[in-house]
């Protein structure tokens, strides 16, 4: 799952649109679109805004609940920033946030070839007019965004990209020119996007046990009545037993087909079953 | 060794061994930071992802510079153990390390005032100084000269007694200077079949052999340690064919010792160390706790075979 954070609906709008994004719930002033593949929600400005919004989205559309088991999820905070370092247009992923009411920097993983420049950001908490700050980029919400979902994903799976709309003079800069910058950037970011979870899912869906194995544990459940903790103990036992390069699919087979006798009968071949999938070697 | 990013703290960008270390990296992205643990010390870090990348960031120590050894560590009957820790992490990767489960970042950090360690060791000694600890100093030597200062405070120094252990194949880095008497090389050693599967990066065990051969050579004080001994199906034989390389590789009665100790870590590193690689046969065997360690429950046994096979008894 794509989770997206954009302050503006301009912002948002290529992603929405390319991700056939359905509006699925209002808040005041914080939209809610959702497809099979990425979620998004529209924060509005500044730091509270930004930091509830993240809050509403992952928690409504928790990672946790999603397929994929919370490994090949990744949270994009996408919008407009203003640069003096950087020329209109460009897409700059944010190696360092700040943000500037509490001076506390946040370091975001930095994808591997992500093929973007990048730069430090500081986010404000109003709109800035100013000739020269210490950060390469100044926006009104990329460091809250980020230091909120970092509560609910791990730094790998959280991006801040910027595309450049001005410099810092955000008013100097019609909706028309906003919207048409963000829409030349959508594409690359998207692709991006796609390639980065395409290999988030990969590495999270490199499953150990073979789906016969996963199907012999679940005949050997049902034979053996197995509660949820004996369920548990098992799998851990495979786990110990297949990571021991044993055969694993013959025991649990044996155990299965043996088990058909009732609660009190399945005890013992539990057991003994356990038993064949501990090491020999003390 | 390649960084794609270097996070230098802001003061720590004023020392000579930051601006020695930077130049080598010019495409690296430098990134300022106030302090490491900004960066070292996030939540949410994945430390096996980040270890098949690491970045580098350099930081200056400012207290702590030496520690009392720990009761898991071989202090070879010293009284003064101290370890020091000038390097955070190493370019090695080792599944059964236990800096798995005591740091949460695999980036490396470098602490680039190494003279304000050399001084408060030397308020401290005679002592005997583990420098190799929390990474492999020897391995990252060409990068920051590192093991050189120690080898110039130990021949100043007489009460001082160094060990410097590694799994590298780099003593030509230090192949040049005249061996010491207080100076201890320690080779940490594995069969090949151990090496290939969990010890990624590090050179397969000739070439350490071939470095320990040349150290001994050349006059040094050199150490075996067999160590960690790592349980997998059928590693007596492994280890046993292991110690005849060795034997056949080194004249075993110029060694200064062999030390030999099996696979342990303490409680909570071993619960987090199985987290990060939950299917990995390092975490397949049965393994009992006592007094907080965790260890295999025979290696006793484990250390008595390897034992006789590094020695050519029967067994
Ligand atoms: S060489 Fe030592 S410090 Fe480095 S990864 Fe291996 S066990 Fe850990």
């Amino acid at each position: 799952m794509i989770y997206f954070c954009a302050a503006l609906f301009l912002e948002a709008r290529p992603f929405i649109e390319r991700y056939q994004l359905q509006k699925t719930s209002a808040l005041k002033n914080m939209q809610i679109f959702q497809g099979p593949a990425a979620s998004l929600i529209i924060s509005g400005a500044g730091p509270t805004r930004a930091a509830a919004a993240v809050a509403h989205l992952l928690t409504l559309i928790s990672p946790e609940h999603c397929p994929g088991n919370n490994l090949g999820h990744l949270f994009v905070n996408v919008g407009l920033a203003g640069s003096i370092v950087f020329p209109q247009g460009e897409i700059v992923l944010c190696h360092k946030l700040t943000n500037t009411f509490t001076g506390y920097d946040f370091y975001p993983e930095i994808p591997f070839g992500h093929g973007f420049r990048e730069g430090a950001l500081g986010s404000f908490g109003h709109s800035i007019r100013a000739e020269s700050l210490p950060y390469d980029l100044a926006d009104m919400e990329g460091a809250f965004v980020f230091e909120a979902a970092e509560f609910f994903l791990p730094l790998h799976q959280i991006v801040c990209l910027k595309v450049v709309s001005d410099q810092f003079a955000p008013r100097d800069v019609s909706a028309e020119t906003a919207a048409a910058v963000m829409r030349r950037a959508a594409d690359p970011i998207a692709a991006w996007i796609d390639r980065e979870t395409a290999r988030l899912d990969g590495a999270a869906n490199r499953f150990f046990f073979s789906p016969e194995e996963l199907e012999a544990m679940e005949r050997v459940r049902q034979n053996l009545f197995l509660t949820r903790a004996m369920c548990l103990a098992l799998e851990k036992a495979c786990q110990k037993a297949k990571s021991r390069e044993e055969n694993i699919l013959s025991v649990l087979a044996e155990a299965a087909g043996s088990g058909r006798g009732g609660k009190n009968a399945s005890k013992p071949i539990y057991a003994r079953l356990m038993r064949q999938l501990s090491p020999t070697q003390k | 060794m390649f960084f794609s990013h270097i996070y230098v703290e802001r003061e720590a960008a004023e020392y000579a061994t930051a601006r020695a270390i930077l130049p080598r990296f010019s495409q690296s992205v430098p990134i300022s930071i106030s302090h490491y643990k900004d960066v070292f010390c996030r939540r949410g870090q994945n430390f096996t992802r980040q270890k098949r990348r690491p970045q580098l960031i350099l930081a200056v120590k400012r207290e702590d510079y030496f520690h009392r050894g720990s009761r898991m560590c071989d202090g070879f009957g010293q009284d003064n153990f101290i370890y020091t820790t000038q390097i955070m992490n190493c370019p090695f990767d080792c599944a059964y390390c236990y800096l798995r489960g005591l740091y949460g970042s695999a980036n490396v950090v470098i602490f680039v005032n190494p003279e304000d360690t050399l001084q408060a060791v030397a308020n401290s000694l005679p002592a005997f100084i583990c420098v190799s600890y929390d990474t492999d100093l020897l391995a990252f030597e060409a990068l920051t000269g590192y093991v050189r200062r120690w080898l110039a405070f130990c021949a100043a120094r007489p009460e001082a007694v160094v060990e410097i252990r590694t799994k590298s194949a780099a003593f030509h880095s230090i192949a040049g200077f005249d061996a010491l008497p207080n100076v201890q090389l320690a080779w940490t050693v594995s069969p090949d079949s151990v090496i290939e599967r969990f010890e990624r990066g590090t050179p397969g065990l000739n070439a350490r052999l071939a470095d320990m051969r040349r150290a001994l050579e050349k006059g040094w004080r050199v150490r075996l340690c067999v160590d960690p001994i790592i349980k997998t199906r059928g590693w007596e034989q492994d280890y046993r064919a292991a110690a005849q390389t060795i034997r056949a590789a080194l004249p075993m009665e110029r060694l200064l010792g062999v030390s030999v100790g099996c696979f342990r870590v303490s409680k909570t590193h071993y619960a987090r160390m199985e987290k990060l690689e939950p299917f990995s046969e390092i975490f397949g065997y049965t393994m009992e706790e006592r007094d907080g360690t965790i260890g295999y429950p025979d290696e006793a046994e484990m250390i008595a075979m390897t034992r006789a096979w590094l020695t050519g008894g029967a067994l």
